[in-house]
């Protein structure tokens, strides 16, 4: 996985509410077809690495399974980040696909 | 953000392990037993703990956690090992103490700019003489204002010169001090600034007001430091002057014993003498002050071009054609710039002869803890993390080596400006301040940077390779380190060598005078005696010193142990020529006292007396020069600088003696009896047949209570006026003779440790050896062999640096070559028998190792 989409896919996840690591983890696996396998130790990582950014912020609460986790919320900033980040990954996106078929991104 | 709040591990592993549990929940529902469902789980998850130190890792100042760890690894190792940590603490504490103290005195003397404004721009400007080698001649009046007003580099200039007189004491006699007749712009063209009242102005000095600034010594000494010393008078000689300001402590220009400066129209010598003196007559010091962005060389070229320009303008008068520029830095410290550099040379090399010493300790114990090293290298530890310890190591070594050191500097720095020559200027002002103790701590971190670098190096790079390369390869590494060690100690001990050798024949030469036993007084009556009065008062001081019990003889002369030439003499017959004898009246039975034969004529009598012919008694030396086929009894001569300047016909011939310092030639030289050559000042020469120093009291106040209104003066031994001439050699001397000293200590502790870890080393094979019938011989040579060739490579490099570098001491040197022969001979067998000695030890170590027990060793 690129350096830095696993931040994106997270804030991603995070947009519909708050989940905890492994239900971050699972959604990005079922939601990209099964095509991104998460690292869970990066995961734990990437995600501290967003609270220290104050881009998510956490609290530990009951899962459905009734179990204890924490629970990660996107923020405000976490939010306008995702924004950011979302056009400048449209953008690196387009421009790659552009130059891999240049003839179909001519039609 | 490191100092954010820091989420503990705790916190972070339940997390992982809540992870886990919904990860099993997960997986369970496709009908899996809870315990495989875990077992997938954390399949699933990877390095638990991998991850777990990562995020312990995140936003921690790791590089501080790691220098924590390894600096009380460090300290504890320490610990364990107290001689090993002695030994290399003592070792550097050696090294950095010798380049701190030295560093002190560089940087008081050297590096501190003078205490002026804006130094750099000031300079010493003197007339010169090239062709009668007059380098630095004073300066006329006329010729200063001529060089001001036509000068455009310059700023300012300002003439001066010193001046002594005699101020009153309540109880006792008067004392001598110094005075410095300057001029109104002298102050403000240095840049200074009275602590207490004002200075004086230009107004005052064309009106040559009676006015005197003070230096602070004689502010605190004389009138206790009182604010109300203003508005007083100071009596010199018999002026008043009114006192206007007190210049602070720090400030002993133009001379270091300067107690008060006046203008210098105010002395009595301005109507005298001065105001109409003739553009030949250079007896002025002159200061200028350069612009600002003018080089020294532009300035001196400007100078260059006024100068020849008045000569030709003046072509009459008998003046000094060329002009000097020499920068008030250089003009203070040149003398003694190379011996000091010469000094922190030495002393540098001492340092790095210290480093490869620790760097060999470390190095031998890095081999012993080889296995530690393999051990932390297979769980994980990186190369740099390795190093890091070493470095940490060393480091901690080193700080403690420092601290050690700057305690060691500070003692020897009061030893040195106790004992130091006092031509050294500002050394008195040498101690540790915030310059030093950075230089300091970067030598510290130095030593630990160039001690730990050889071993991380071998650590680093034989970790990889069986134990045996390893050895091999630290052998070698160490055996470069003993090499090293060997050519900088012979670098300096032939320096030492050189300078000890010109010390010694220095002290061997025949000064021509028996000075032992000898004192001397001098006394200066002053202003204010008629010519006959002083020849009565001298003729009377050297009977009344003859009279004192424990004196054999008494005399005195113009100036025992300094003379300058006379500007000319003129030899009856032919024309006056340049190159003059010194001219000196004596007193009493002078040749008797100081032990200088009479080789032919007559000594001086009561009959030579003022209205007689004049006579002179010369030295073999001017005998030789003036007459060298003929013999000088009743021939004349004459001085036609001197008013009046009659016929003088010698009379006597003595044995030479040497009055400039013995490292000069002697001078040709003319004794004048006193009373045909009257003189205010004369040395009073004492032979005593008792030690000199329990008799000089009584001598004193003999002479003393004759006439209360002369200055007070002091008694020393001639010996002792001998010593501070070779002061500043002896000095230099020594200092460089224990640094190699030193340096010669540490290369044989060196060459030991080496030695000691290859017998060490090799038990097993000298026990194989000796199994099969080697013999003690074999082994002995086997061991002297290995360090002897060390020890000779190493005197080898270190002859080669040495030819290079001793060049650099040949103007401090006395009668022998930068090269030689003997100092170059003598120094690599000193250093191949402390070699040898060094190897003496581990090597009857290794013939009297038992084959059987070293055979069982490993």
């Amino acid at each position: 996985m690129l350096q830095g989409t696993l931040d994106l896919l997270i804030l991603r996840t995070l947009v519909l509410g708050s989940r905890h690591g492994q239900g971050i983890a699972r959604a990005i696996q079922q939601q990209s077809d099964d095509v991104f396998l998460v690292d869970h130790g990066s995961l734990y990582l990437a995600l501290q690495r967003l609270e220290d950014k104050a881009w998510v912020k956490a609290a530990w609460g009951v899962s459905a399974n009734n179990r204890k986790a924490r629970f990660y919320t996107l923020t405000a900033k976490g939010r306008r980040q995702l924004a950011q980040k979302t056009s400048q990954w449209r953008r690196v996106a387009k421009a790659i696909s552009r130059i891999l078929a240049p003839g179909e991104a001519e039609v | 953000m490191f100092w954010r709040k820091k989420r503990p591990s705790r916190d972070f592993a339940d997390e992982i392990h809540s992870h886990l549990e919904h990860e099993a929940d997960d997986l369970q529902q496709s009908d899996e037993k809870r315990a495989d469902a875990e077992t997938a789980a954390r399949r699933a998850f990877g390095n638990v703990t991998l991850v777990q130190e990562a995020s312990y890792q995140r936003g921690r100042w790791l590089l501080y956690d790691q220098l924590a760890r390894d600096l009380r690894h460090a300290l504890r190792l320490f610990w364990r090992r107290p001689g090993f940590s002695t030994v290399v603490v003592l070792t550097l504490a050696l090294g950095i103490g010798a380049n701190t103290a030295i560093f002190s005195v560089i940087n008081a003397v050297l590096l501190r700019p003078l205490p002026y404004k804006e130094p750099a721009r000031l300079a010493m400007l003197w007339s010169a003489d090239p062709a009668h080698s007059i380098q630095e001649g004073r300066v006329s009046l006329l010729n200063l204002a001529d060089w001001k007003t036509r000068s455009h580099t310059f700023e300012d200039m300002t003439p001066f010169i010193g001046q002594t007189f005699l101020l009153g004491n309540k109880d006792g006699p008067p004392e001598r001090m110094r005075s410095a007749r300057v001029s109104a712009n002298f102050f403000s063209l240095l840049g200074v600034e009275p602590i207490l009242g004002r200075l004086f102005s230009a107004d005052e000095e064309k009106r040559g007001e009676s006015v005197v600034v003070l230096s602070y010594g004689l502010w605190q000494r004389r009138f206790g430091g009182s604010m109300q010393v203003l508005g007083s008078d100071l009596i010199m000689d018999t002026r008043e002057s009114r006192i206007i300001g007190v210049m602070p402590a720090s400030f002993q220009y133009p001379f270091a014993d300067t107690q008060v400066w006046e203008p210098m129209t105010a002395h009595p010598y301005w109507a005298a003498r001065d105001r109409s003196s003739p553009r030949s007559s250079s007896i002025w010091y002159a200061l200028g002050r350069i612009r600002s962005g003018v080089a020294w060389q532009e300035a001196q070229s400007e100078l260059t071009v006024i100068g020849s320009q008045l000569q030709s303008e003046h072509s009459e008068s008998k003046n000094l054609p060329d002009i000097r520029v020499v920068p008030l830095y250089t003009q203070t410290t040149g003398h003694v710039q190379l011996s000091l550099i010469v000094l922190f040379g030495s002393v540098v090399l001492m340092l790095l002869i210290a480093c490869t010493n620790v760097a060999n300790l470390l190095l031998a114990r890095g081999s012993a803890r080889e296995r530690e090293f393999s051990v932390r290298r297979a769980l994980g530890a990186g190369r740099v993390a390795l190093a890091a310890q070493l470095l940490t190591e060393s480091l901690v070594l080193s700080v403690a080596g420092g601290s050690l050191g700057l305690a060691i500097a500070s003692a020897a720095l009061r030893a040195l400006i106790a004992f130091g020559p006092r031509d050294i200027p500002r050394l008195n002002e040498a101690h540790i301040d915030p310059h030093v103790l950075l230089f300091t701590l970067l030598l510290s971190l130095f030593a630990a940077t160039v001690s730990a670098l050889w071993p991380a190096m071998g650590t680093g790079t034989t970790l990889a390779r069986s134990r045996q390369w390893n050895t091999v390869a630290d052998l070698s590494i160490r055996n470069v380190l003993v090499v090293a060690e060997f050519s900088i100690a012979l670098v300096l001990l032939a320096g030492a060598g050189l300078l000890l050798r010109s010390f010694v024949l220095l002290q061997s030469v025949n000064p021509g005078f028996r000075p032992e036993d000898l004192l001397v007084m001098r006394i200066d009556l002053h202003i204010g005696k008629t010519a006959d009065q002083q020849v009565a008062y001298f003729r009377e001081a050297i009977q009344r010193a003859q009279s004192v019990p424990g004196v054999h003889s008494a005399a005195a002369i113009s100036d025992l142990l300094r003379s300058d030439p006379e500007d000319s003499v003129e030899i009856e017959g032919r024309p006056a020529q340049k190159n003059a004898p010194c001219d000196d009246g004596i007193a009493g039975p002078f040749f008797e006292t100081a032990g200088i034969p009479l080789k032919r004529g007559r000594l001086f009598s009561d009959q030579d007396r003022r209205d007689s012919p004049p006579v002179a008694i010369i030295n073999e030396t001017m005998a030789r020069l003036y007459w060298p086929n003929d013999d000088p009894l009743d021939k004349r001569f004459r001085f036609p600088s001197q008013q009046p300047s009659p016929w003088i016909t010698v009379v006597g011939v003595t044995g030479d003696m040497h009055r400039q310092g013995l490292e000069n030639q002697v001078a040709p030289q003319v004794f004048r009896p006193h009373a045909q050559e009257t003189d205010d000042m004369l040395d009073v020469i004492v032979r005593t047949s008792a030690g000199p120093q329990t008799v000089a009291a009584s001598v004193r106040s003999a002479i003393q209570s004759m006439d209360k209104s002369v200055a007070r003066f002091n008694v020393t031994t001639v010996d002792q006026q001998l010593g501070e001439q070779t002061a500043a050699r002896r000095f230099q001397t020594s200092l460089l003779s224990l640094f190699s000293l030193a340096a010669l200590l540490l290369s044989a502790i060196g060459i030991y440790g080496l030695m000691h870890f290859f017998v060490a080393q090799r038990t097993n094979e000298i026990g194989v050896r000796m199994a099969l019938g080697a013999r003690q011989v074999n082994v002995l040579t086997l061991v002297f062999r290995q360090g002897l060739t060390l020890a000779t490579a190493g005197i080898a490099v270190g002859i080669l640096g040495a030819f290079a570098l001793t060049r650099l001491l040949s103007t401090l040197l006395y009668s022998v070559t930068p090269t030689d022969a003997v100092t170059f001979a003598t120094a690599p067998a000193i250093l191949l028998v402390i070699a040898a000695l060094a190897c003496w030890i581990p090597a009857r170590r290794a013939a009297r190792i038992d084959p059987m027990l070293a055979l069982r060793h490993d």
